[in-house]
């Protein structure tokens, strides 16, 4: 159907969607009666876009146009969590981003590029779109964070961003152009060819192609907030509108990691190469544990001291991006590492963008939550919002009975299962865990047990956040009473992209490889 | 929707569902309802169960047809071939517990509407009363032992609640905690206990698994010959034991319950009577199949429940507290299911668990009749309302009591023809006939059997002399007490009046063979214990039970039924004249301070147990933590992590301000450092 271009279904819904409120907005005398239908149009764009994505779970991969891109059920899984990511943004702004004075056409249409780019990264198969939906993405978000027009420090934060940004696209432009001098090519199946022929025989310029292959994942670990590369994140993450953050963390991260295990698994070698071409990092698990440690090292450190919530929860989402990093690094050693990875996501997805929510929904009526002493004594008034912070925080300290415990478990016991170096990286995953659910507690608290401010509740709640924080709540604690279906999807997803990368049989060290192609 | 509720693999998750959404209804919104309200609803749920768990029982499960029903694995590690497995499994042990647990609870909380009726928090009682319904019925109708731990574990909590209910009075709290901490020695040895089994068979479901069809059922029957680490079993029984122990109060750990009497007399007669504390008897009962395969644990049982009836029954001699004669009684008569166990008479055990689940109840609920008519006047908690040497004579002003009273005693007491007789007699006759075919002169069998008929010889003393003083006689209390006792509403009564139908009727299931060749209890529980049983015949072992009798046999019951019957009725008729008479008091006292001084007081402080266990675990175990109050709290914890803590916070927030400068410079600086540090990683490093 469509000559193939069906596959671009999920997108082009998006962007639809995008055209329709952008013309809406346009010929519309009376914004506020339009409010409304822009915000249909949105969610029905990304329900739509949710449901294009039917085709792709239990079904082969497909791989038209020059095989620019490959739909297969891992990307599936991570468009399907990039897409409630979104969606929970839009229900959680319906009031909000007019409360801060921002227009909400522009707010949805911004979105809507991002998610589509977003959706775009899952997907791509060689060097170009990659790029391209990279760039897409980029510069949604870069607009989303200084979306705010009133506040300074939503454009500071912004103008930071981009400019390292830049710094970060620079690395990857590099990085990819000299992995195409070394080989020629731009599919990732083909580099992932070329490139393993030349470690199993190094001309020299295997050196180029590892400073290549590094200089991506530099800008990779740039957008998942990696420490040396995370100093954006607290000035973004807090300039940003609370809404657009928890976005930003959820799935900004899903995307990057997303690509990052398809080039892992399809385009880059490991090192040794004569285990079988599964994909890994395995020449970079040294720099990935660096990167990994301190992370979680920093950023669960780091947060304890914070006491703006929203620079708390961006420190703490660079230590979950620590956490994810342990799943990449420990992956060419364990069996089921990205699947972990995967599931992460999606809890993560959850708990993170609820408890940005929570903080829309707390500061209702008012006052924004900036300090973590403006929710003192909230669950009283609002015993929704001490309830529901409650879960989300235990989910994001990894309390059983919540998706992120069942989360960090996979990805702990990976590492575990991985042995050696990986293990002392879970065990300093396991006690950051313990320092970082410190400051996680503290919130939890502080909205229990200090007294509460005499700040008069007023303002009514619209019915879209309570969606979104319903939603949140109910998929948090059944990822953790009930993980095993979504565990198994990431599974059969992961299994799915290595099946369909090239596969080597029975090659010895040293010696040219046969290679052998899997449908 | 229709056919959904009519499937009963769906209909038994309503029976301790039913109890669970009325504590939840109870607990959350309980301060808008009204005594009517609060107890209409949590009688409801537990009637409720009772309906679909008999209709379970008659549809299925009475016709041999057992019910698993739909279920969930949580936790499921692939790996290790672990799975939670969360089902329900009906079969006839499982629904008897079941009928038991709902019935006798739906007459105790009908009971406990005009008990507690006057109490201000009746809402938060009938909210933990239907908890402890649902995480009872969890605990029998678990198909695994994790689900059976979850309700041991949620029993323990509620009898913890319940115990310090009225939690204002610094003595019922403390029972409260101590029911809670003795309770987590047992639950230790418990755990110990599931380890071990998990690490020998691989499962802990009895039926269904995902990983090990058939669960232990199976799994046990396919290695019952020689397959099996004896050893092993040996000691994961002994384990078991340990938590059966703690939850049934057995030596050493029976301490907790007679203190359990500072909680609401229903609450005695529910949990620790009726249910909760038979929970270790069930649990032996449910794994008989693996308990067959562990002789040496099960002579423990059988010497620690012997030891236990003897021991409790003699301090029950001389207690003043109407109460606490019940709960000592309750002790002596786990014993006695104890000892059945041990001597591989599974059906007699559970038999005696049926019939002393409703005498033993009717005694509570009579003794809360009394001290309820009694309280009207004394005001609430007034230890006067329970001593006994202050009361005599209610007879008059409470006849009904009085009458379902006398019956329980003697249900108690073993009197033939009460359901007592039928269970306790068939116990003694078991360890006859178990001394007989061991032969060789004195052996366990015959030391069980002597141990148990003075055991029954305490009871019958005890029963009758309790029914004495508080019926019979003078009045010795307060006047004003006497004059304004009345006998209890018609909610009271009304249960009462069923128990006391049921404490005579129950015993008729289960007919002595000497007498009749009827015993429809047997029959129905036969299928349960069938497969321990072919593996003991297998073995021509002596703890085999044997459906046929010989002449000797029947001869040998008779000799047994006699001997029992003659003790019964002899110290009964003993105890009662003394106690019935106006003098009974005032002879026990010159007892107490004559010759006899020594040993009486010795049964009245109750052997010094618990100031044995002060002085032996609680004084070290106090002055060890005050060491380590200091080592771990002053020094560790205080000035290491807390201090060393807030000083890492303050270096972090240096560090980060330091780094965190705003400046994008700065930033830039960082990114290109770490990329130039991580290539070089890259090339060199891997």
């Amino acid at each position: 159907m469509f000559w193939g271009y069906d596959i671009f279904l999920p997108v082009v819904w998006l962007l639809l969607a995008a055209g329709i409120i952008l013309l809406i907005d346009l010929f519309s005398d009376e914004p506020d009666k339009v409010q409304m239908p822009l915000f249909f149009t949105a969610i029905g764009g990304a329900l739509l876009s949710f449901v294009s994505l039917n085709p792709y779970w239990n079904a082969p991969p497909v791989q038209p146009h020059f095989n620019a891109v490959q739909v297969d059920q891992f990307s599936a899984y991570l468009m399907a969590a990039i897409l409630v990511g979104t969606a929970i943004s839009m229900f959680a702004s319906l009031s909000y981003v007019r409360r801060i004075g921002v227009s909400l056409a522009d707010f949805l249409i911004t979105l809507l590029l991002a998610a589509s780019g977003m959706l775009l990264l899952t997907v791509s198969n060689d060097l170009i779109m990659l790029f391209l939906s990279i760039e897409l993405l980029s510069f949604s978000v870069y607009v989303l964070t200084g979306l705010n027009s009133r506040s300074s420090r939503s454009a500071e934060g912004a103008m930071k961003y981009f400019i390292m940004g830049g710094l970060a696209t620079g690395f990857m432009v590099m990085g990819m152009g000299a992995i195409y001098a070394v080989t020629g090519e731009v599919g990732l199946r083909e580099i992932g060819r070329r490139l393993f022929a030349l470690f199993a025989q190094p001309d020299g310029s295997e050196i180029m192609a590892v400073l290549g292959m590094g200089a991506v994942l530099i800008s990779f670990a740039f957008k998942v907030g990696a420490v040396p590369f995370h100093s954006w994140v607290p000035d973004a993450y807090e300039g940003a509108p609370t809404t657009v953050t928890g976005f930003m963390a959820v799935a900004v991260k899903a995307a990057a990691f997303g690509a990052l295990i398809r080039l892992a698994i399809v385009a880059f070698p490991d090192n040794a190469g004569v285990q079988g071409f599964t994909g890994d990092f395995g020449w970079a698990s040294w720099a990935l544990w660096a990167l990994s440690a301190m992370s979680m090292v920093l950023g669960n450190w780091f947060a304890i001291s914070q006491r703006n919530v929203k620079r708390m929860l961006a420190y703490s989402s660079i230590a979950h991006s620590g956490y994810l990093l342990m799943g990449i690094a420990s992956a060419g050693a364990s069996t089921e590492a990205y699947a972990a990875i995967l599931f992460y996501l999606l809890a993560y997805t959850l708990m993170t963008s609820g408890a940005f929510a929570m903080l829309v929904y707390a500061s209702s009526g008012g006052k924004d939550i900036e300090s973590v002493d403006d929710l003192r004594g909230l669950a009283w008034k609002k015993p929704a919002v001490g309830i529901g912070m409650a879960i989300f925080m235990f989910s994001l300290a990894g309390i059983p009975l919540t998706g992120g415990f069942m989360g960090k478990y996979f990805l702990f016991s990976q590492a575990i299962d991985a042995g050696g170096r990986f293990m002392w990286l879970a065990i300093l995953g396991i006690c950051t865990s313990i320092v970082g659910s410190f400051y996680y507690l503290r919130v939890v608290a502080v909205t229990y047990f200090r007294e509460p401010d005499d700040r008069p509740i007023h303002g009514r709640d619209d019915w879209g956040i309570k969606f979104a924080l319903s939603l949140t709540v109910l998929g948090t604690v059944y990822l953790g009473i009930s993980p095993t279906w979504a565990y198994n999807a990431a599974r059969e997803g992961v299994a799915q992209l290595q099946q369909s990368a090239v596969v080597v049989v029975e090659a010895p060290r040293k010696a040219p490889p046969a290679l052998v192609e899997k449908p | 929707m229709d056919n959904l509720f009519k499937n009963p693999e769906v209909l038994l998750w309503l029976v301790p569902l039913l109890p669970l959404l009325g504590s939840a209804t109870n607990g959350l919104f309980g301060k808008r309802f009204n005594i009517a309200s609060s107890g209409a609803i949590a009688c409801g749920a537990v009637v409720g169960a009772f309906i679909i768990a008999l209709s379970l029982f008659i549809s299925r499960v009475s016709q041999g047809i057992t019910i698993q029903s739909i279920g969930y694995n949580w936790m499921v590690v692939q790996e290790a071939g672990f799975a939670v497995s969360f089902r329900l499994y009906a079969d006839q042990l499982s629904m008897l517990m079941t009928l038991i647990i709902t019935g006798v609870g739906s007459l105790i909380h009908i009971y406990s509407v005009g008990y507690m009726g006057h109490d201000e928090g009746f809402a938060r009682y009938f909210s933990y009363l239907n908890l402890f319904c649902f995480a009872m019925l969890m605990l029998v109708l678990g198909d695994s032992l994790v689900t059976l731990f979850l309700g041991w574990e949620g029993v323990g909590l509620c009898s913890y609640l319940l115990i310090g209910f009225w939690f204002k009075e610094r003595k019922n709290s403390d029972a409260g905690k101590k029911a809670f901490i003795v309770n987590r020695i047992g639950d230790f040895g418990f755990m110990l206990g599931m380890f071990l089994i998990f690490w020998h068979f691989g499962t802990l479901s009895y039926m269904d698994d995902p990983f090990v069809p058939g669960g232990l059922y199976r799994i046990v029957a396919e290695n019952s010959h020689g397959h099996m680490d004896l050893n092993l079993i040996n000691w994961a029984c002994v384990c078991l034991f340990i938590g059966a122990c703690g939850k049934s109060a057995q030596i050493p750990l029976y301490v907790w319950l007679p203190d359990a009497m500072a909680g609401p007399t229903p609450v005695s007669a529910l949990i620790h009577a009726a249910t909760m504390v038979t929970a270790g008897v069930y649990m032996i009962a449910r794994l008989n199949f693996i308990w067959v395969h562990a002789e040496a644990a099960l002579q423990l049982v059988a010497i620690v429940g012997a030891a236990t009836a003897l021991f409790a029954g003699t301090i029950g001699l001389v207690q003043r507290d109407i109460k606490k004669v019940l709960a000592y009684s309750t002790v002596s008569q786990l014993g006695f299911m104890f000892m059945a166990l041990g001597l591989g008479n599974y059906p007699v055990a559970v038999f005696h668990l049926f019939t002393h689940a409703f005498f033993k109840a009717l005694l509570f609920l009579g003794a809360g009749s009394v001290i309820h008519s009694l309280e009207h006047t004394l005001g609430h908690g007034n230890p006067d309302s329970q001593d006994l040497f202050k009361m005599g004579g209610l007879k008059k002003k409470l006849p009904v009591t009085c009458m379902v009273m006398i019956v329980g005693s003697c249900g108690l007491a073993g009197i033939p023809l009460f359901s007592g007789f039928f269970s306790k007699d068939a116990i003694l006759y078991t360890a006859f006939e178990l001394g007989s075919a061991m032969g060789g002169g004195i052996n366990l069998g015959y030391i069980v059997w002597a141990m148990g008929v003075a055991a029954a010889v305490c009871t019958a003393f005890y029963s009758f002399r309790l029914i004495g003083l508080c019926f019979f006689g003078k009045w010795r209390g307060a006047d004003a007490a006497y004059a304004h006792a009345e006998e209890s509403p018609r909610s009271m009564t009304l249960p009462l009046a069923i128990l006391a139908l049921a404490a005579i009727g129950a015993g008729y299931l289960w007919m002595p063979a000497a007498w009749l060749n009827y015993a429809p209890f047997s029959d129905y529980l036969a299928p349960v214990f069938a497969a321990g049983q072919e593996h003991l015949h297998h073995n021509h072992s002596v703890f085999a039970l044997h459906a046929e009798h010989s002449a000797d046999s029947i001869a040998r019951e008779w000799v047994n039924m006699i001997i029992s019957s003659v003790v019964a009725i002899g110290v009964s008729f003993f105890a009662f004249s003394i106690y019935s008479s106006p003098k009974g008091v005032a002879r026990e006292q010159a007892l107490a301070s004559g010759k006899m001084g020594a040993p009486y007081r010795l049964l009245l402080n109750k052997y010094y147990i618990d100031e044995l266990y002060q002085i032996l675990f609680v004084r070290p175990i106090q002055i060890l933590s005050d060491v380590a109050f200091v080592m771990i709290d002053v020094i560790f914890i205080d000035l290491i992590l807390v201090n060393g803590s807030a000083m890492a916070v303050a270096t972090g927030s240096r560090i980060a301000r330091r780094v965190q400068t705003g400046v994008v410079r700065h930033y830039l600086y960082a990114f290109a450092a770490g990329a130039a540090i991580l290539l070089a990683l890259f090339l060199f490093v891997r």
